[in-house]
């Protein structure tokens, strides 16, 4: 078993002193999306088209927003980018701040890769390699997680901020840090050459060589970039490419800088038996974007009876187009994480197309209350709901009830933060309803009141028999003896998150140790009450 | 152990572990279908696969006879990665001609550990490369007007520019 003592000490976003720990962050300061433990595997996307996994996560990036134009040359590299296994790619663009639209286009300022660190001299690439006047800068990091903490405080707390605040004041910080995939660690794949030689018969002709049958196999294998010029190749590989049975699963988020409405309209075609779409990151810096809207609402039009799997997170939608994702009868997945809808009234919405849908994430977006109850009293099959951090308030009695009314198959529910601050006391005694529940957080969302904590997780305790995780984070007043029941009663408990929890005591840890055969990790950094050598003592 | 005997198209005999065979699911089917286990002295002919070629796949199925079989299950993390082990690799040092060949046989045999393997090294060499490089990696003809060629370009612009 392991316990995360350590954790809150060594994570880098909280130590750097100019910079307050996460959800201090006011919204003026910065929109602060920091996942404070990003790896909550349950409900972790998986990549909807392996070949265009991008090795550096283009979903984990820093967006810095300067007040006044920088020019690229007066960027250095920090040394440590430097370093074996890190691999930051940076863009560069100038867009106004106030209606988001981009002056030109996304300029690639700066890449290193794992396989270029012996060509060339080290000293030189310490800079820019273009020269561009921008005033918005994407970092983007590969997944490893200890050095993407370590580089992200390192650029915080060095580079940027204590050398170019004073001239060029940071107006916004963006922190994008998706849910992990299944592992920490994730190896830039290496990518083996074949070095095959060219065949010695020149007798055969190309078509005998590579018939119809054999291409099709090896283009379903290919990424999206390789495929697009394979159509280039000649008229037979041009009909063959165009098949729309290898776009069933596309992962176009690695091609967000290219993205908008006029690329999706030539994209439409091949899209219309589209299984699997992911489209993050595609229209972030269009406010308002029309012409995206329509080709999203007319790619969903054609593939409405295919689709299974969508994810559009950090996208800008219109009514239209949410319209048009609800009527989607075949939908088990819908991803909107910080989705900003860009419609102010409710209307009418009717989303009782929707019954299949298992997995639900709306964390960080703009959902309003309605929209979300709706969408939950119409998913009878729900099983993954994520609304972490919501933007808009949540009522937790409403959206309970609803759960426990329509949708009681549910077997994970995370609301870290969306609760946090609100006067309510929770009635969390109606998740004794939910008796599926595997994986529960609630993260920040201490019922108020003496009494309430104690009962929630009694309830809790007695009716969630297959409870594996549980995650009371920031609960300030959790006791030793509130925790009980569940300490004793759920069996399967694997992963105990009580971080900061001032009054929990190594007496929680001990019955813990003794009750639960199946626990794996308990994390217990910031529990002050709990010293280094109860923690070796009791284990 | 029992044994089978292939035949190749230029008339060779392999005998070969009944188990190995059954990684193909062409053999698998057929001994299922036709009661073959016990009866040693059958000969199963591949008028499609040669001597050279099914010499290669038998090397490659009884290296990787211990291999767990490929699932379609959604809810697994798709295991299929663009790494190749060393020994496939190796294993596919061979000419194009030979790569074709084994990749047609490995789909008439329907052995999808080879298919999938031999296809992804293909895809190793298709990928990173612009048209033109593709053309005279494989020595194709560009068939295309100079027009037509534009405007493929256009249509395939959004993914294909790095």
């Amino acid at each position: 078993m392991e316990y995360l003592k350590n954790h809150f000490e060594t994570n880098p976003v909280l130590m750097a002193p100019n910079f307050p720990p996460y959800l201090i962050w006011k919204s003026t300061m910065s929109t602060c999306d920091f996942v404070e433990r990003p790896e909550r595997r349950f409900c972790a996307q998986k990549p909807y088209r392996y070949q265009d996994v991008d090795p550096l996560g283009a979903e984990h990036f820093i967006i810095f927003h300067f007040l006044t134009p920088v020019t690229t040359f007066n960027f250095k590299m920090h040394p440590s980018w430097e370093e074996a296994n890190v691999v930051v790619r940076i863009w560069g663009a100038r867009i106004n701040c106030t209606n988001g639209i981009i002056f030109g286009k996304w300029h690639l300022l700066y890449t290193t890769s794992a396989h270029s660190k012996e060509e060339g001299d080290p000293s030189k690439s310490n800079y820019m390699e273009n020269y561009e006047i921008i005033n918005t800068m994407r970092v983007e990091f590969n997944k490893n997680f200890s050095i993407y903490l370590r580089t992200l405080y390192k650029i915080l707390s060095t580079e940027i901020h204590e050398k170019f605040h004073l001239f060029h004041p940071l107006e916004k910080l963006s922190f994008y840090s998706e849910i992990q995939t299944m592992t920490h660690n994730v190896p830039v794949p290496e990518r083996r050459e074949l070095k095959v030689e060219k065949s010695n018969v020149r007798n055969f002709t190309e078509t005998m060589l590579l018939p119809s049958e054999l291409l099709h196999d090896i283009f379903d294998r290919l990424d999206l970039r390789s495929l697009s010029r394979c159509a280039q190749v000649n008229k037979r590989w041009n009909l063959i490419a165009k098949d729309p049975y290898f776009y069933r699963d596309v992962d176009l988020k690695m091609y967000w800088n290219k993205m908008n409405g006029t690329s999706l309209r030539q994209l439409k075609e091949k899209l219309h038996i589209v299984r699997k779409l992911d489209m993050t990151s595609c229209n972030e810096y269009l406010l308002q974007d029309i012409e995206f809207n329509d080709s999203v609402a007319s790619i969903l039009d054609r593939a409405r009876d295919s689709l299974t799997h969508l994810c559009l997170n950090h996208i800008r939608l219109t009514k239209h187009t949410m319209r048009r994702i609800l009527e989607c009868p075949n939908l088990k997945e819908l991803r909107l994480r910080n989705t900003r809808f860009c419609f102010f009234e409710d209307g009418p919405l009717s989303c009782n197309r929707l019954t299949g849908l298992k997995t639900l994430d709306v964390s960080l977006s703009y959902i309003t209350e309605y929209l979300f109850i709706e969408i939950l009293k119409n998913s009878p099959n729900l099983e993954h709901l994520a609304f972490d951090c919501c933007r808009y308030r949540m009522d937790p009695e409403l959206i309970l009830r609803t759960l426990r009314n329509h949708s009681r198959k549910l077997k994970s529910w995370s609301s870290s933060v969306t609760f946090h601050n609100q006067d309510t006391s929770l009635i969390y005694e109606e998740f004794g309803q939910l008796i599926h529940l595997e994986h529960v957080n609630l993260t920040f969302c201490e019922p108020t009141g003496p009494a309430y904590g104690g009962n929630c997780l009694k309830t809790i305790a007695k009716n969630c028999y297959n409870l594996k995780r549980l995650e009371l984070a920031r609960w300030d007043h959790l006791t030793d003896e509130q925790l009980l029941p569940i300490v004793t009663q759920c069996k399967e408990l694997s992963n105990l998150n009580l971080m900061k929890t001032p009054k929990i005591t190594s007496l929680t840890l001990l019955r813990a140790c003794e009750n639960l055969p199946n626990l794996r990790e308990i994390c217990i950094a910031g529990c002050s009450e709990i010293s280094d050598k109860m923690v070796s003592s009791s284990s | 152990m029992p044994q089978i005997k292939l035949q190749s198209s230029d008339g060779e005999v392999f005998p070969i572990d009944v188990e190995i065979a059954k990684m193909s699911t062409t053999l698998k089917t057929m001994l299922e279908d036709l009661g073959m286990e016990d009866d040693d002295d059958e000969i199963v002919p591949l008028p499609n696969v040669n001597a050279a070629i099914l010499r290669k796949v038998l090397e490659w199925c009884t290296a990787h006879r211990h291999d767990p079989p490929i699932v379609d299950d959604p809810n697994i993390l798709d295991t299929r990665t663009n790494n190749i082990t060393c020994w496939d690799a190796e294993f596919l040092k061979v000419d194009q001609g030979t790569l074709f060949e084994l990749i047609l046989a490995a789909n008439y045999l329907d052995i999808r550990g080879l298919l999938d393997v031999a296809c992804k090294s293909v895809a190793t060499l298709i990928s990173g490369k612009t048209p033109e490089d593709i053309r005279k990696t494989f020595n194709i003809k560009n068939d295309f007007t100079p027009e037509e060629e534009e405007e493929i370009r256009k249509e395939n612009e959004c993914c294909a520019e790095k």
